[in-house]
């Protein structure tokens, strides 16, 4: 019984009864005017026509007897006489008198402007007096026509317009007795029940008039509509009174069972983290133990067996990380990170965590950026991000038993402030049935049972990804054929970093360069060739050696000799390597530089390389900036020299590498034996502290260069153990490092340690490899036995770290190197150079954003200095600059300016170091 | 109009008091006249001053008796079939525009019979038989 809205409620007046009715009434009105005024004009005009007739008639008869005379007599004058006095009427025109025998006897004077006929004429034979049968003549009247007409007009419209008067009285008459009656009744009913609200006790009063008529009735029927309508809201309110009721207690218990299941489920996520931090630990000990093992004498079988220890413990491993990201993810309890990162740098990573597999299983891994320079330098978790391309690759990898796995980054738009970007992994593989499609996403599932036996993994793999991705704000999707392959592909929108990167400009030289690129992978061809030419280089494309043979002879020949040959290593027929010798051979040819690619570590060795012409050799998927850097020193080198071996990339583990005196703090005894024998097969002196608080008093005893602190420890934990160390009096505690030890891979553990003052992170089970990268970063090398495959430069460069202060870490200093063409150190020493020359300028500037205040000023200077610092191998002084740029970025100004000094002191070290480097290299 | 009229003339003479006896009119002229005789039509149309000439083209002088003659309304009633009033209310008509008279009224017939003599183309009207033989009944009229 609710009323639609306020239109209804005030009944336009268009479309009120009130003006229907007076609209009908006024139209029947004058539909019937029209009609009775038409009427009475007709009878009017015709009544005085005969009016007039009759008028003429009369005269004529009145005349008749003294024209008879006249006429029987012959008296014309008698005659003329009375003509005349007939034709003074207004109706007559004229009148005459003619003889029996038809002449003119006597005729009116003709009157002005009057037709001489007329449909008003009279005709009267005139009668002897004493003979009636004989006519002595005949009387002739014409009526006036107008005259007559005008009378009769007017006397007609007089009639018509009294009869409209009279039936638009009697209409307004009608109307408003109606009216009366009516239609105001209706009107105020109307406008009464408007007024009333339903639900309420209002009823409606009957007038007295009305009180046995319709309207009466209507009202009556209102009302009792109106009771029925209060007596059901009573109903509802009562029953939705009940229902609320009911509601509110099933929404008690909603609400405490899904307290309980939160609640339950926490527990889960608890006991989850508990048990995966339980597992960890002693995976340590087995791990660590069983990689100890391997490394020491041991017959062939026990070796194979250890290894099969060592691969099943990574698998272990993998899912128990699996599990814990899943139940972080499902717990809510997964945080992103909100850091700059490079796109290029972060896919490239991920790539090179998996080319490995790749390589293993002679699979070509692509990777292309487009467009192939764009910077990419955005804001998110490159972390996380980087586990889920890695992730999809190596699933790619591990679905894929020939062909190629090609990853695919597009920059699909660029906002001001943010960047739309796809990656998709594309492989060759076994595919999915569309069956397997739907559910490939969910957790614990797999393309199919036996996939689970044949390929292994957890299925969470995915289920990860995508939750991740979620997280992300991006989405995943998947197309598929079964044995056509699959293609996976991301896509997310993240905020572009305010603060990019500078890309490297180092393409001086490669412009306008003819190149010759010989791969017999399609996507491979176009990806470089894509690559090249966005250099500017002029690129051609072949797919086999002996092709690429043909077209550099065919160059020559034509006296535009290809300057450079990228050549693949594994091609089918003649490979990399044969075709290099080939090309060496050809006088014609030699000058070509030519390097090459290969996605195997095991190409050929760097002698027989160098034999074959090969200036550079790089592992695929090849690093864009690496690629750059690589064709800039091979076109910068004379092809006629003979060509250095290229290093390997990957360095093994030195053994006894490091030197420096290490504080290991670690409760637990197996873990403990782990790291000793880890950090003695480092070459590391060490003391071992059961507890923070023991860890603590050794530190102010002795002078330690690391300290490696586990974070979970009985009597005092790591943090406290740090913040003790620290706060120490002497100098040597704040600017001790300390690396954090932890099982704890929860979110925010890598971030908890540095706030608590640690220098490092390190992830139980960590190997022997991480260990030595982690602490390469912080303590001097060993003087010898320099790595086998290291470059007589990088050699050089290990011996020329000044004893007792490792600021720069060396392995950074060798990559740098690596980059150089061989032989020279131009790039190391215009880089370094150029770091002395400008960075204490630098530090000034910021030392004085700092001293002012200015905030911004402070973070973006200590942002480009962290990355110099970086790129140079000063770890510590990036680390300095690092903690400077949070500080600036969170305005913490008081706890900077306390930093400078210390950075001040780094930085004087570090580059006291590189200009030892400098002098050696000269 | 005139037929029911006439007989309720005649019913009040056969039912009036001393109803004159019925006797003809003769309408006489010099025996002289060429006019052999006339119908009463024309005796009509002569006496009312329709016609005022004979058949030879000669003018005629009408000849009446006087108003107060006891024959002349009787005499106009059996020409015209009008009463004496009706024939005065003619002539009243006619004389309004001077056109046409009404016969010459003399004193008595004597006088009529006189001046027929003297006139040839005198016509006039008697209420009894003339003798003299100078006069010649043209139309005797029943009463």
């Amino acid at each position: 019984m609710t009323l639609p809205g306020p239109v209804a409620r005030a009944a336009r007046w268009g479309s009120s009864l009130q003006f229907r009715f007076m609209a009908a009434v006024v139209v029947g009105a004058l539909l019937f005017c029209a009609f009775a005024g038409s009427l009475a004009y007709r009878l009017g005009h015709e009544r005085a026509l005969a009016n007039s007739r009759n008028t003429i008639d009369s005269l004529a008869a009145a005349v008749e007897k003294t024209l008879g005379v006249g006429a029987y007599a012959a008296d014309p004058v008698l005659l003329t006489e009375v003509v005349q006095g007939l034709a003074q009427n207004a109706w007559v025109a004229a009148a005459e008198v003619r003889s029996a025998q038809g002449e003119v006897i006597a005729r009116s004077t003709a009157k002005a402007g009057v037709p001489e006929s007329s449909v008003m004429s009279f005709e009267r034979p005139l009668l002897s007096p004493f003979d009636p049968s004989e006519r002595v003549g005949v009387m002739h009247i014409r009526g006036d026509d107008a005259q007559i007409g005008a009378a009769a007009d007017q006397q007609a419209l007089a009639l018509a317009a009294w009869m409209v008067a009279l039936v638009a009285l009697t209409a307004m008459l009608l109307y408003v007795a109606a009216a009366r009656l009516v239609s105001m009744p209706m009107v105020k009913l109307a406008q009464h029940l408007n007024a009333i609200t339903p639900g309420t006790a209002q009823r409606l009063a009957v007038p007295r008039r009305h009180r046995h008529d319709e309207i009466g009735l209507l009202i009556h029927g209102a009302n009792t509509l109106l009771e029925a309508t209060t007596a059901a809201l009573e109903r509802e309110r009562t029953a939705r009174a009940e229902i609320e009721l009911t509601v509110a207690s099933r929404t008690h218990q909603l609400r405490a069972a899904k307290e309980h299941a939160e609640a339950a489920n926490q527990s889960k996520s608890q006991f989850l983290a508990t048990m995966s931090h339980e597992i960890r630990t002693p995976m340590n000990g087995v791990l660590g133990m069983n990689e100890l093992l391997i490394d020491s004498e041991l017959q062939p079988t026990q070796r194979a067996w250890a290894e099969a220890v060592q691969a099943s413990g990574r698998h272990l491993l993998g899912i128990i990380n699996d599990i814990l990201d899943f139940s972080k993810i499902e717990s809510g309890q997964m945080e992103l990170e909100e850091v700059s990162f490079s796109l290029v740098d972060t896919v490239e990573d991920a790539l090179a965590m998996v080319a490995q597999s790749a390589a293993a299983k002679g699979l070509e891994l692509a990777l292309q950026f487009t467009p192939h320079d764009a910077p990419m330098v955005l804001v998110g978790d490159p972390l996380r991000l980087r586990q889920v391309v890695s992730n999809l690759v190596g699933n790619a990898i591990k679905f894929t038993s020939d062909g190629e796995v090609v990853v695919r980054v597009t920059q699909l738009r660029q906002t001001g402030t943010a960047m739309d970007i796809r990656i998709s992994v594309q492989d060759t593989g076994i595919g999915m049935t569309p069956q397997a499609l739907a559910k490939v996403f969910e957790h614990f599932t797999q393309a199919d049972g036996s996939t689970t036996r044949r390929y292994g993994g957890t299925g969470l793999g995915l289920a990860i990804c995508r939750r991740l991705v979620t997280l992300m704000g991006g989405s995943i999707r998947v197309e598929s054929e079964p044995g056509r392959g699959s293609t996976f592909t991301v896509e997310m929108c993240l905020p572009v970093a305010t603060s990019s990167v500078p890309a490297p400009a180092l393409q001086g030289v490669l412009p306008g360069v003819r190149v010759l690129v010989v791969d017999d992978n399609q996507t491979n061809r176009d990806i470089l060739q894509q690559q090249l030419q966005g250099w500017n280089m002029r690129v051609r494309c072949v797919d086999s050696g002996s092709q690429a043979l043909a077209v550099m002879a065919e160059a020559s020949r034509l006296g535009e000799p290809f300057e450079l040959a990228v050549l693949d290593m594994h091609m089918p027929g003649m490979d990399g390597l044969e075709l290099a010798q080939h090309i060496q051979c050809q006088p014609a040819l030699a000058r070509t530089r030519l390097m090459m690619l290969s996605s195997s570590h095991a190409g050929a060795d760097p002698q027989t390389r160098a034999r074959a012409g090969i200036l550079r050799y790089l592992n695929k998927p090849i690093r864009r900036a690496d690629l750059q850097r690589a064709l800039t020193g091979v076109l910068a080198s004379t092809p006629t020299e003979p060509a250095a071996p290229a290093p390997n990339v990957t360095a093994d583990i030195a053994v006894g590498s490091l030197r420096g005196l290490v504080l290991l703090v670690e409760d637990n005894p197996i873990n403990q034996g782990v790291a000793k024998a880890m950090l003695a097969k480092l070459g590391l002196q060490f003391q071992v502290a059961d507890d923070g608080a023991q860890a603590v008093d050794l530190v102010k005893q002795a002078d330690f260069d690391l300290v490696l602190m586990d974070c979970q420890m009985p009597v005092m934990d790591g943090y406290e153990a740090t913040a003790a160390i620290r706060a120490l009096p002497a100098g040597r505690g704040a600017a001790l490092p300390i690396v954090a030890l932890t099982a704890n891979a929860m979110q925010g553990d890598e971030q908890l340690c540095r706030d608590a003052g640690m220098n490092g992170f390190l992830a139980k089970p960590y190997s022997l490899a991480s260990l030595q990268a982690t602490l390469a970063g912080w303590l001097q090398g060993a003087p010898a036995p320099a790595p086998a495959s290291a470059l007589p430069a990088a050699a050089l460069s290990v011996t020329s770290v000044a004893a007792g202060s490792p600021a720069i870490k060396m392995a950074t200093i060798d990559a740098l190197r690596e980059l150089d063409e061989p032989g020279s150190t131009e790039l190391v020493t215009h880089l370094v150079g150029s770091f002395l020359k400008s960075a204490n300028d630098s530090l000034a500037r910021v030392a004085a954003a700092a001293t002012v205040g200015d905030a911004k000023a402070l973070a973006q200077g200590a942002h480009s200095l962290k990355s110099s610092a970086a790129n140079l191998g000063a770890d510590a002084l990036a680390a300095c600059y690092r903690e400077l740029e949070k500080l600036g970025r969170e305005g913490r100004i008081d706890e900077a300016r306390a930093l400078i000094e210390p950075t001040r002191d780094e930085q004087q070290r570090a580059l006291r170091e590189l200009r030892d480097l400098l002098l050696e290299a000269a | 109009m005139r037929t029911p009229f006439r007989l309720l003339v005649l019913a009040a003479a056969l039912a009036g008091a001393a109803p004159p006896a019925l006797a003809d009119f003769y309408i006489v002229v010099q025996a002289s006249n060429p006019q052999p005789a006339l119908t009463q039509k024309q005796a009509v149309d002569l006496f009312m001053g329709r016609t005022r000439a004979f058949a030879n083209g000669e003018f005629t002088t009408m000849l009446d008796l006087p108003r107060d003659h006891p024959r002349r309304a009787d005499f106009y009633q059996a020409l015209t079939g009008m009463n004496a009033a009706q024939v005065t209310s003619y002539w009243s008509r006619l004389m309004f525009s001077g056109q046409v008279m009404p016969p010459q009224a003399l004193a008595d017939e004597t006088a009529v019979i006189d001046a027929i003599k003297r006139n040839p183309n005198a016509v006039g009207w008697l209420s009894k038989e003339p003798a003299d033989k100078q006069l010649r009944t043209l139309l005797v009229i029943k009463e």
